[in-house]
């Protein structure tokens, strides 16, 4: 299998993706688990081929209208730099994809 | 006493300063443990005689403690102790060595039993231990009827084999003090080789090789000739006649060797003297007679320097001229030495490996090719000196010529004077000349891509600083210049070192090939690393800034009412829209993301980051922050409503990293959230979100 690939969406792209993919790296840098990890803003997210995307609960609505591939897993997070919340939801998606 | 004993006790009377059991027991070789014993036995002889003791200081180490009068009594005390007659096996071998060597009289070993105070077995145990240490020059220790131990093997490699023994024990001559306050080594060293002699070379040495200005080189100077003196006094001429000693009868090592022979009374023969004068050119850097030495001292100092630098990184080619004439001078002596299996001591050998260990392996690594050509072991004492070259320059290089200017002089004092200021200009500061303009060639400065002006006249030029000098540069006009260049720091250039940037161009084609366009956190990092190897200095600082690098004053908001949620982010973005940092629609298009997708910048308790895409009018990556009297709701139910709200202005997706950095932390401290919220002074602000200490208040 490739490198797991994370991908974090927000508004922008720039400032609450960015901040919760600091986050997950610290996170998964715990698991020991190395993942290609970018941020990127709500219009181009639909178009990206990655395994995870990650982003937060009010962008839920949005993501239902894209036609995203099923074998790419959403994570949505109320609070996007909380690294309890993300390990807590992270970690059932790894264990899926036999990661841990 | 024992001898070890008296050296530590000598230590302690030499030096000033506190010295510590770890570094004393390595320097003698010995447990901490014996070393606490030896301390304490000279402290009992010291007691006895009510003289100041070695004491300790915590945390620093032993020391003799007392005014200088108590210390000299120190001094005359243990001058005056009685050294034990039983030398130690190292100091009996060395003694044997040098008395078959060097005594006129012929050297019995049942003699010498009595005089060592040990028995036959050990004795043959040392002879045994000499034999083979011998073997390894070829030469041979005999017993001769009536002539007693003889060593037997080509005079050469006796004087060399001499030459590395004495070296090896007494790697420091202290040829002026008086004999009884030596060292034991060195009491025995002159017992056969007389301290007068030695002194007297040094004399001639100074006399007639005054550009000999190394110390080192001087002492193995002399020890070489003291060895040939006393052997060719005792009639042990040179065995072999060889051929190849080529020199010069006039150098100053020539003039040396007749006023040795004159000194000494000596009558050698012209193969003895043309050998001593070829060994000796080999100690000495700055004479190469032999063509065939220099050529190929001058193919491999290039060699060397260009390994060298590819290794460490350090661009040694700025300085070549100079390096490459101090190694060539150095690697001639260093080939005849190794050819000849001279080996020359460096007292400084570990300091270097350990303060310049980078260089000194580059040229490790370098040198085992020269071995193979040689076909001789070249020593880690040759190394080190030859990274004692390098890393003088590595200094050099490193504190200066980081930075230059290029400037243009404009002189109207014809031709010769313009040139003699522009290399003025060159020869006392940074400064490259790009071009020498008489008064009405004016016109060309437009073409032409420099930094500074200098002039002999008063000039309507505006565009680059210009400084108006005498055409005559006198040295105490030297601060003006100093003053004008650092007045205009901001127009210096960068030296750089990769002069073919081919490897740059292609690293940096296959770069943007992997990114696609996207400037992602794997692509800046190898970017970095890319430049790096290439030499190129990026500030890093300006490039990822530090919260603290962009948070100015005025950008920080205490204590505003607003009324809602997009007052709030017109608010907060203000000092961004003044500075012209972000357009008016940017802050439209912050509150209109916030209206479509929700409040997801509301990321922490509290908090927000009011922000939108670079591409919705950002000018310069810029922060600002607000705090608010009263709470205003943004509609996050699980943060709560904000009472902070940073704006951010973004130009890409990666430089805002470290001000992101900031934010997780404050995020994830609540109490200095807290702390920050209460505040109504922007410099303690600061310094809390800084993580600074907190000014008082005024």
């Amino acid at each position: 299998m490739s490198q797991l690939s994370i991908l974090f969406v927000c508004g922008a792209g720039l400032g609450s993706s960015f901040a919760a993919q600091m986050a997950t790296e610290d996170v998964l840098k715990a698991k020991g688990i190395d993942a290609k990890l970018d941020h990127t803003d709500i219009s181009s997210a639909a178009s990206m081929n990655v395994d995870i995307i990650i982003t937060a609960e009010n962008f839920r609505s949005q993501f239902a209208k894209f036609n995203i591939s099923d074998h790419t897993s959403i994570v949505y997070l109320k609070n996007i730099v909380s690294k309890s919340e993300i390990d807590e939801k992270l970690s059932p998606v790894l264990q899926e994809k036999g990661l841990l | 006493m024992r001898t070890r004993t008296i050296a530590v006790f000598r230590k302690f009377i030499s030096i000033d300063y506190p010295l510590t059991i770890d570094t004393l027991s390595e320097e003698f070789q010995i447990s901490t443990r014996t070393m606490r014993n030896e301390i304490r036995e000279i402290n009992d002889f010291l007691h006895k005689r009510a003289l100041p003791l070695i004491s300790s200081i915590r945390n620093k180490g032993f020391i003799i403690k007392g005014t200088n009068e108590q210390k000299q009594l120190v001094k005359i005390a243990l001058q005056q102790l009685p050294v034990s007659p039983i030398l130690s096996k190292e100091e009996r071998q060395f003694d044997l060595l040098l008395a078959i060597a060097f005594s006129v009289t012929p050297i019995i070993l049942s003699q010498k039993e009595n005089s060592y105070y040990v028995s036959k077995s050990v004795l043959d145990e040392d002879i045994r231990k000499l034999k083979l240490r011998l073997k390894k020059y070829d030469i041979e220790l005999v017993s001769q009827p009536k002539l007693g131990m003889q060593l037997v093997g080509l005079e050469r490699s006796i004087r060399l084999m001499m030459y590395e023994v004495i070296n090896q024990y007494a790697s420091n001559l202290n040829y002026e003090q008086p004999l009884k306050e030596l060292n034991l080594i060195q009491q025995l060293l002159f017992s056969y080789i007389p301290q007068m002699l030695i002194n007297k070379l040094f004399e001639l040495a100074e006399q007639t090789m005054s550009q000999v200005h190394d110390e080192i080189y001087k002492q193995q100077i002399v020890i070489f000739t003291a060895i040939w003196v006393i052997r060719n006094q005792q009639h042990h001429h040179l065995t072999k006649i060889r051929s190849d000693f080529i020199h010069n009868d006039s150098g100053s090592i020539s003039q040396f060797i007749r006023l040795v022979c004159q000194h000494a009374a000596l009558q050698v023969s012209r193969q003895e003297q043309q050998y001593i004068i070829y060994m000796l050119e080999t100690f000495n850097t700055k004479d190469i007679n032999n063509s065939i030495d220099w050529l190929n001292a001058q193919l491999l100092a290039i060699k060397l320097v260009n390994y060298v630098e590819e290794k460490t990184q350090i661009p040694f080619s700025i300085k070549q001229e100079q390096l490459y004439e101090n190694l060539c001078k150095h690697l001639a002596g260093l080939i005849a030495r190794v050819s000849n299996n001279i080996h020359i001591i460096n007292p400084l050998l570990d300091n270097i490996k350990q303060n310049y260990g980078v260089i000194y392996s580059a040229i490790a690594q370098f040198i085992q090719n020269l071995e193979t050509t040689l076909s001789n072991k070249v020593s880690e004492d040759e190394v080190a000196f030859l990274t004692i070259h390098f890393s003088a320059f590595a200094s050099e290089i490193n504190q200066e010529r980081s930075y230059y200017f290029k400037a243009v002089v404009i002189c109207d004092h014809g031709i010769a004077t313009s040139n003699l200021l522009a290399q003025s200009l060159k020869e006392f500061f940074n400064i490259e000349i790009l071009a020498i303009l008489a008064r009405n060639d004016q016109h060309l400065l437009k073409q032409l891509d420099f930094d500074l002006i200098f002039s002999t006249f008063p000039l309507s030029h505006y565009e680059h600083p210009v400084l108006v000098l005498e055409p005559i540069l006198k040295e105490k006009n030297h601060p003006i210049i100093t003053d004008f260049l650092a007045k205009n720091r901001d127009h210096q250039r960068m030296v750089n070192h990769c002069t073919d940037a081919t490897d740059l161009f292609y690293a940096l084609v296959n770069l943007i090939e992997e990114s696609g366009g996207v400037v992602s956190a794997p692509i800046y990092n190898q970017l970095e690393k890319c430049l790096a190897i290439n030499n190129l200095k990026i500030n890093k600082r300006k490039i990822q800034p530090m919260l603290k690098d962009i948070l100015t004053d005025d950008d920080i908001i205490l204590q505003q009412t607003c009324s809602n949620w997009q007052q709030a982010i017109t608010f907060v973005a203000q000092p961004l829209l003044q500075k012209n940092y972000i357009s008016k629609n940017y802050v439209d298009a912050m509150i209109s993301s916030l209206e479509q997708y929700g409040p997801y910048i509301v990321i922490g308790k509290n908090l927000a980051l009011a922000h939108a895409r670079p591409e919705d009018g950002v000018n310069q990556l810029g922060l600002s922050v607000m705090t608010m009297r009263d709470p205003v709701d943004f509609g996050n139910q699980d943060m709560g409503p904000v009472k902070i709200i940073f704006c951010l202005a973004a130009i890409d997706s990666f430089s805002h990293l470290n001000i992101m950095r900031s934010l997780i932390e404050l995020i994830n401290d609540e109490s200095k959230l807290d702390r920050l919220l209460m505040c109504h002074c922007v410099s303690q602000f600061k310094a809390i979100l800084f993580n600074e200490p907190t000014p008082a208040l005024t």
